[in-house]
């Protein structure tokens, strides 16, 4: 399917966020909360629409805590037909606890958990989304969400033993409660990048989903969840990545990001001086990037991330490439890095529309 | 249209230098020539060499040998193919024609005119007309019936007769009225042996020695055909459309403004008189204004006047190939509608060439090469047999206008060779532990856009060092990679190889550290990481680009193989081992054993 995009949109707090969020990923455009939104993805206004997953549950505490699936007449798998009218997935005002459970697309969907959380600090608790992603949903049983349980949150006892992370969640706070949160991202039938800035607490990146370049007889469920969320940059120091080994499909094993040197000190960043000055500013390849799994028993080259790259940190911390002669899009990218100094790692180079101005 | 593989799978040859001619062969895709000689005796005539596989279809620039240099003239049959080499006074004589790997020379026979007592010397032997039997081991022939036919098979009889004194130094086939003599000795030592008669009406001698076996200071220069799969270098276009009636016009050019006045234009005042009445004249007056020297337009673009739209080119100096393509044009009227072509500018591309020097060297198994990126080979004015030459001023070898050697051994050896329109990269020698060396030359995938010309060469080692290098090397100064500078098309840089690492503190390339035997296997899978080449040299630092068709592989893989679907195949110099340096690997023709 082709790509689709989250046009830097920005949101008075994290709820409103992810339950726009969750429109996309849903290619929702006619529920009424979705549209009182109106925000830029749609196509009603100039974007791309959105990604066209499944909704399989949603669990909200909003006046009462309703757990419920999507309904199966008119309007069916949208947001406006979950059963009860004061669902917030319905409404549109999430509650902190409230989640749902997503499913992708293509031929082994995997199922992914989002959920309004808070850190609960106080005073001034900071605001964010819980992920928790079910790789080898698509072989049901054990191995998918349970829907129809009890009314709770998190549903523990619903998720699989086969879930990444095993347990607990990726969480990543990001902004003070109440307060404005911005994202931008793209996603596709199994992929979804995603970059949050706040510009208070910083920037944020995930990514989840399929990779490209695998070998799928040998492994059939290639799906990673970034876990570092307090970085917007894939660093040579982290292992950022987490997925369920193909070896066994039980451990969740970590994986480093496969980078290409490109100074002479094999680093993926390095010194500013060494990298294409020469020819012009923003002259900065993008490289390829990959997941490597290096867990003793479990080793291997997991696959090329999709849709997403790696510029160097001498590009500085943001800005949007993007070639309008280009008509295949190949060209345009939003990259943000939050090292701000030179670091060892690459800025992370998002697939972008080539029309919305970043940042 | 991209660009199109070929492959060279694994042709043997005989030599070195038959081995260069089979690969020239191939780089042309030249179907029709065949090549006269394998290790057994045949004739000029005889076609051994098989139907060449596919090659790339690379032009032929110029090539010397014999004294002689040919370039490709007006099209004619066979131009730009070996077998249409022809040069004044050379003749059939021309080492590239022939590709021989064992000299050969020819002997005409007029059976009339032959006499007793005539002489055909080989190499100082002499040969005797007598009129009569011929004598075996008397080294003599007969031509008494003064039939050309006739005398043409005793000759040959007498000279492949082991009785006689030439079974070691040349054999002789019959190709009435021609004696056809061939080496016995492999190589291009046979090109110096002689032949001489006493009658030369009787005995037409094709050469005074032997010849055809590309010898040291033959070299032959060959061109890309980038322009093939590209296109031809071409200036980005665009054009505006004029109506009349306009109350307000502004027309931006990549962000500079043409403004409509109601009145004659001022010079250096970037505007233009919208007021004009006709189309005709309005485009004739948007032209004038852009082409202006005191506006602020010349260094972008030119304007040309269609009469019914202006056309716009972009700069070949500031905004050349496809960097043009990023020129933006739009227009606001009202009153009128004015339009533009489009957004940007399009059409805009570089399909440059580069050209690759091949010769033989000094000691006859030396293969000098060169890259000449800036395609500026000069030609012969002349039928100039010098054998010094002056190589462009930016070529690249072992340093600026400077060969590279690489001694290949004179044996049987094999090739194995991808090519495209605008690369080459050949393994040689496979099948050997030793004088196996991996090369690349020509462009890259991906360049920077304003790198009309990303053409970089692979050396087989440092610069006059020839060991030969077939891995890749993750030590980060191993620069064996050169270009010229896309800075300044001038200066000579030197680079590295990029490959792909794991996190982590500069740890060593993932395929390569130890604790990783048996990467993948637990799945069954291998993988194959695309090479970039990074070129450091300062003030002209950059990625130069991905290598075509050539990728890196786990050290594991084994020193040579090949994938399941003959793919992908790979080499390896040096011990298997849980060192820094990763296997070359190569897309193949799925055909093909390693």
């Amino acid at each position: 399917m082709p790509l689709v995009y989250y046009n830097k949109i920005t949101h008075s707090n994290v709820g409103v966020a992810l339950h726009d969020l969750v429109a996309w990923l849903l290619d929702d455009e006619t529920s009424a909360s979705v549209t009182a939104l109106s925000s830029a993805w749609l196509t009603a206004n100039g974007g791309s629409g959105g990604a066209g997953w499944t909704l399989i549950e949603t669990f909200s505490a909003t006046t009462s805590s309703v757990r419920e699936i999507p309904g199966t007449t008119t309007g069916d798998g949208t947001l406006d037909s979950l059963p009860t009218a004061t669902n917030g997935w319905r409404t549109g005002t999430l509650t902190v606890g409230d989640w749902c459970v997503l499913e992708s697309l293509g031929p082994n969907p995997y199922q992914l958990y989002l959920e309004y959380e808070d850190d609960g600090a106080s005073p001034g608790p900071n605001s964010g989304i819980s992920y928790k992603l079910m790789p080898l949903a698509a072989l049901g049983g054990a191995d998918d969400f349970t829907t129809g349980g009890s009314v709770t949150t998190p549903p523990t006892a619903d998720f699989p033993a086969t879930s990444v992370p095993a347990s607990g969640f990726i969480t990543r706070d990001l902004s003070a409660s109440g307060s404005p949160v911005q994202y931008a991202g793209n996603a596709d039938d199994q992929t979804i990048n995603l970059i949050d800035d706040t510009g208070t607490t910083g920037a944020g990146y995930i990514y989840i989903g399929a990779l490209d370049g695998v070998n799928l007889t040998a492994d059939p469920f290639p799906y990673v969840i970034y876990n570092s969320t307090s970085l917007c940059r894939f660093d040579t120091s982290d292992i950022p990545w987490r997925r369920l080994s193909p070896v066994d499909r039980a451990t969740v094993i970590n994986g480093d990001t496969l980078r290409w040197n490109n100074n002479t000190s094999n680093q993926g960043g390095g010194d500013p001086s060494q990298l294409d000055l020469s020819l012009g500013t923003g002259s900065h390849p993008l490289f390829p990037l990959g997941c490597m799994f290096l867990a003793s028993n479990h080793q291997h080259f997991a696959g090329f991330l999709r849709n997403v790259g790696g510029i160097s940190e001498a590009a500085g911390a943001k800005a949007a490439i993007n070639d309008p002669s280009d008509p295949s899009g190949e060209f345009n990218f939003i990259f943000r890095n939050d090292a701000g100094t030179f670091d060892n790692g690459f800025g992370i180079t998002i697939r972008w529309d080539g029309v919305t101005a970043w940042p | 249209m991209p660009f199109t593989n070929r492959y060279y799978p694994k042709l043997q040859h005989f030599n070195q230098n038959n081995g260069i001619w089979g690969l020239v062969r191939w780089l042309l895709d030249d179907q029709t020539t065949v090549a006269p000689n394998g290790p057994t005796p045949g004739s000029l005539s005889d076609a051994v060499l098989s139907t060449s596989p596919a090659g790339p279809g690379w032009k032929l620039v110029e090539c010397r040998s014999n004294g002689g240099r040919y370039q490709p003239g007006s099209p004619t049959s066979g131009d730009g193919t070996l077998s249409g080499i022809v040069s004044t006074g050379e003749g059939v004589a021309h080492n590239w024609r022939l590709g021989a790997t064992q000299a050969v020379n020819q002997i005409t026979v007029t059976g009339g005119s032959a006499s007793p007592g005539d002489t055909v010397t080989i190499n100082g032997i002499v040969l005797t007309a007598v009129n009569g039997a011929r004598t075996p081991g008397a080294d003599d022939f007969d031509v008494s019936s003064g039939v050309t036919s006739t005398i043409v098979a005793d000759m040959v009889a007498a000279i492949n007769d082991p009785l006689n004194s030439f079974t070691s130094t040349v054999t002789a086939v019959d190709n009435d009225p021609d004696v056809e003599l061939t080496a016995v000795v492999v190589g291009p030592s046979g090109n110096a042996l002689t032949l001489a008669t006493s009658n030369a009406t009787a005995f037409g001698l094709t050469e005074p020695t032997f010849f055809g076996v590309l010898e040291a200071d033959d070299w032959i220069v060959l061109e890309t055909d980038r322009e093939t799969a590209l296109g031809a270098t071409a200036q980005a276009t665009a054009s505006i459309t004029p109506a009349t009636g306009a109350s307000s016009v502004t027309i931006l050019i990549n962000g500079i403004a043409l403004t409509g006045v109601s009145g004659a234009r001022t010079s250096g005042a970037d505007d233009f008189d919208m007021s004009l009445g006709t189309v005709a004249a309005l485009t004739a007056e948007i032209t004038a204004a852009i082409n202006d020297g005191a506006n602020s337009f010349s260094t972008t673009v030119t304007a040309t006047d269609n009469g019914t739209n202006v056309g716009l080119t972009a700069d070949a100096t500031n905004h050349p190939g496809t960097t043009g393509n990023l020129l933006t044009l739009s227009v606001t009227s009202v009153g009128a509608t004015y339009t533009v072509s489009g957004p940007v500018f399009t059409g805009g591309n570089f399909g440059e060439e580069c050209q690759l020097m091949f010769a033989i060297g000094a000691a006859n198994d030396d293969l000098l090469h060169l890259l000449i990126p800036l395609a500026d080979w000069t030609t012969f004015s002349s039928n100039d047999p010098a054998t010094s030459l002056t190589l462009p001023t930016a070529s690249v070898g072992d340093g600026l206008a400077t060969f590279q050697s690489t001694t290949i051994p004179d044996t049987t050896f094999d090739i194995l060779a991808v090519a495209d329109e605008g690369m080459l990269a050949l393994f040689w020698n496979p099948n050997r532990t030793d004088n196996l060396w991996f090369q690349y030359w020509g462009d890259v995938d991906n360049p920077n856009p304003s790198d009309s010309r990303p053409f970089i060469v692979r050396l087989s080692g440092s610069a006059g060092d020839e060991s030969k290098i077939v891995n890749w090397q993750q030590v980060s100064f191993s620069f064996y990679w050169r270009r010229i500078s896309p800075v300044d098309n001038t200066t000579l840089v030197t680079g590295h190889e990029s490959t792909s690492f794991v996190g982590g503190t500069f740890s060593a390339h993932i395929h390569a550290r130890g604790a990783l035997w048996g990467l993948d296997s637990r799945l069954g899978t291998r993988q194959f990481f695309p090479v970039g080449v990074i070129m450091a040299t300062s003030g002209h630092e950059h990625w130069a680009g991905w290598l075509k068709n050539i990728y890196e592989g786990h050290n594991y893989l084994g020193l040579r193989g090949s994938s399941g679907a003959r793919d992908f195949i790979w080499l390896r110099e040096g011990a298997i081992a849980a060192d820094n340096n990763s296997t070359i690997v190569m897309a193949w023709d799925g055909i093909t054993e390693v």
